[in-house]
């Protein structure tokens, strides 16, 4: 069963579009903790309160970002990844939106395979 | 300069309304900036400056006879496009969407006034109802707890058969299921290709063993497995990842058990083939699961206070898993029938407006309602539909809208149904019949195009269907000071620009906060027809009696008119069709300061 997490649906500014990719990307990373839940000895990650990006003000988006890169940095190591600071971008922006999300979905990829999750 | 003492002529002064972003019902006219209109029945918004008639309601497809609809679902089976409709006598009728031509599906007294509905694979319908149970057809056959399941698995075709044997069934509580066997092959090296089941029969109970039995002569016999229908019951339903979800009571009576069937099909609700169930136990489903609905990948639970949503499912060691998220703790329906999927959102609606869910996060897209809303009878269960409208005076082209339909008090018609259209963050009126009871969407695979069927009663018909249909417009404008509210304004002359498809006449209401005028405008201009000596020339027909000939186009007709307060709009109302309300003016000048307090 594929999962539901699909880097190309969203455009800039479009909010279905982010509403779906926000939707499939916390599921993901809930399977990445799933991966980590069943390991011996089994690593437990509380999830972060990253469902959410649709409708966000910009201290929201702030939060969901640092919120968002603690994620990532706790399931890196378990990975063998490394990665850059997904929190340092203005995704409010165009460029760094498109810039922000080029270099989140590589990682995804090596994540994905890390755990199996794709 | 005019000499001392000498009176001063006003100046004319002029407010014009160019443009409507939006139809806004929140507050009052008086309140709207002058780009927001207050209210916009039957003009479907295709830009700022047109405001455009819909077409209007088919003829009726057929009617029902003796019965009054309850709830609509679209149903494709075997190619055929149907309309689903389910009466408050408990009964199911079948509608061909195309031809009108009717089937019973289901006698008087078999569901409830809330049977909920899905399709299968395009195979049959599957139907979930507190009082009828689970139930299918086929388009031919209709199936429900107590008889056998159609789903009849033949394990071995045998050999040699010169004919179809004979098909019965033993074991177990009940009787009289009937069935043919399908053939492969031909003279006598004939098999069993499959099992159609021509009565369900009745009286079986759950945990029965039935055995097929095929008689006839061969050379090696078929056999083939056959179950019973599952003996369910429960207030929703749909198909998701190729299996059966629905909603059952819990021991208190509470819909809070979300069941779903195996890896065998639409009825297989062995637990061998992952087939389970799980009881929402959280606090924030406050009362009952209300509707289960497959939208864009996703399976939406929705709850009366709240939505949770299932993703992508796995099986391990013949159990299912599957991840449910809470979208929202403190928003849900009750009305599952306003739930469709419109352009990769989810939108439902409940007695606070209508909602969204975009991906996870749900928002409110009908601010702009709040004042219909406020109004509404929910006594009526909302439904919905979503219809390709098509413009009626522009050639080509259609705007994919989301339509819910409510019973609204009106304050000044009396109560009636009205549809709140929604298209690109936008809301407007359809009113296509005052007393609708449900309406719902068929993707119809003849005009490969969303369309909407409604039902007042016992009648079928589809609605913004016609083009040359006269429809109801009525279209209110702010009521603007045009920037000086301390003046009061004496109305001079009002004119519309419309663009008119056809001759016609609408009326317009020039308004103040103490007044409204109406006169009857044409939208239409008179051809004269000029010979090439540059004389006019006059037709006559064979009466003998004179003929004039009118077109439409564009036109800014005015008129003359009355009235004096401080704020200055418009209402345009008629029977029209092919008709484009493009923008309003008023000449006025401006009266005392303040004016006179009432």
């Amino acid at each position: 069963m594929a999962s539901e997490f699909a880097a190309n649906v969203v455009a800039f500014g479009d909010q279905p579009g982010l509403g779906l990719w926000a939707d499939g990307h916390y599921r993901q990373h809930l399977r990445y903790n799933s991966a980590l839940a069943a390991r011996t000895p089994a690593v437990v990650i509380a999830p972060f309160p990253i469902l959410h990006l649709v409708g966000l003000a910009k201290p929201e988006i702030v939060f969901w970002l640092d919120s968002h890169e603690k994620w990532h940095e706790l399931v890196r190591p378990f990975a063998n990844v490394t990665g850059v600071d997904l929190s340092g971008f203005d995704i409010t922006k165009p460029a760094a939106f498109y810039e922000w999300q080029d270099l989140h979905n590589a990682e995804h990829l090596l994540l994905d395979q890390a755990f199996n999750a794709a | 300069m005019p000499a001392p003492q000498q009176e001063q002529p006003a100046a004319n002064k002029f407010l014009a309304y160019l443009g409507w972003k939006k139809m806004n019902t929140k507050v009052a006219r008086q309140n709207l900036p002058d780009d927001e209109c207050a209210w916009a029945e039957n003009l479907q918004p295709l830009a700022p400056n047109l405001w455009q008639s819909v077409n209007g309601a088919a003829a009726t497809l057929t009617v029902v006879t003796a019965k009054t609809v309850t709830r609509k679902f679209p149903a494709n089976i075997a190619g055929i496009d149907y309309d689903i409709f389910f009466a408050t006598d408990g009964s199911c009728t079948a509608v061909n969407a195309n031809s009108g031509a009717q089937t019973t599906v289901a006698a008087a007294a078999t569901f409830s006034t809330t049977p909920d509905m899905t399709t299968y694979a395009s195979q049959r319908i599957l139907i979930m109802d507190p009082t009828g149970g689970y139930a299918t057809w086929d388009g031919t056959l209709f199936v429900k707890g107590g008889g056998l399941s159609p789903n009849i698995n033949v394990t071995n075709g045998g050999s040699g058969y010169s004919a179809a044997p004979a098909v019965s069934f033993t074991g177990g509580s009940g009787s009289g299921a009937t069935a043919t066997a399908v053939m492969g092959g031909s003279g006598s090296a004939q098999f069993v290709v499959a099992v159609t089941l021509t009565s369900p029969g009745s009286g079986y109970k759950a945990g029965d063993a039935i055995t097929v039995v095929f008689t006839g002569s061969n050379t090696t016999v078929a056999t083939a497995t056959a179950r019973i229908w599952p003996i369910t019951s429960g207030i929703t339903l749909d198909v998701f990842a190729g299996r059966v979800w629905w909603a059952s009571a819990n021991a208190q009576g509470n819909y809070r058990i979300l069941n779903f069937t195996g890896t065998a099909g639409y009825d297989d609700t062995n637990t061998a083939n992952a087939a389970g169930s799980t009881t929402v136990l959280d606090n924030d489903l406050s009362h009952n699961i209300t509707g289960i609905r497959n939208k864009n990948n996703f399976l939406y639970i929705f709850g009366d206070s709240s939505v949770r949503q299932i993703g992508s499912i796995t099986v391990s060691s013949s159990i299912t898993l599957f991840t449910p998220l809470t979208l929202a703790s403190d928003i849900g329906t009750t009305f599952p029938m306003t739930v469709q999927s419109y352009n990769r959102l989810v939108l439902f609606a409940n007695t606070a407006g209508v909602y969204g869910i975009f991906g996870a996060s749900i928002r409110k897209i009908s601010d702009d309602l709040d004042g219909i809303f406020a109004l509404a009878d929910f006594s009526l269960p909302m439904s919905s539909s979503l219809n390709d409208v098509h413009s009626t005076v522009t050639a080509g082209g259609s705007i994919h809208c989301y339509l819910l339909l409510l019973r609204y008090l009106d304050p000044v018609q009396g109560t009636r149904t009205i549809i709140c259209a929604y298209q690109n963050d936008q809301w407007w009126i359809v009113s296509q019949g005052n007393a609708l009871l449900a309406i719902m969407a068929i993707f119809l695979g003849s005009t490969q195009q969303w369309d909407t069927f409604a039902s007042s009663g016992s009648d079928v018909t589809q609605l913004l269907q016609t083009p040359g249909a006269t429809v109801s417009v009525l279209f209110k404008s702010a009521l603007s000071s045009n920037r000086a509210p301390l003046l009061s304004k004496r109305v001079i002359r009002a004119g519309v620009a419309v663009t008119s498809g056809i001759a016609q006449s609408f009326l317009l209401t020039a308004e103040t906060e103490n007044s409204a005028d109406g006169h009857t405008l044409n939208a239409a201009a008179l051809i004269i027809w000029i010979n090439n000596l540059g004389q006019q020339v006059n037709w006559q027909n064979n009466s003998p009696a004179a003929v004039t000939f009118v077109g439409g186009g564009y036109r800014f007709p005015y008129t003359a008119a009355q009235g004096e307060g401080k704020v200055i709009g418009g209402t345009v109302s008629g029977t029209v069709s092919k008709f484009a309300l493009n923008a309003m003016a008023f000449e006025y000048v401006d009266a005392a300061i303040w004016g006179t307090i009432p």
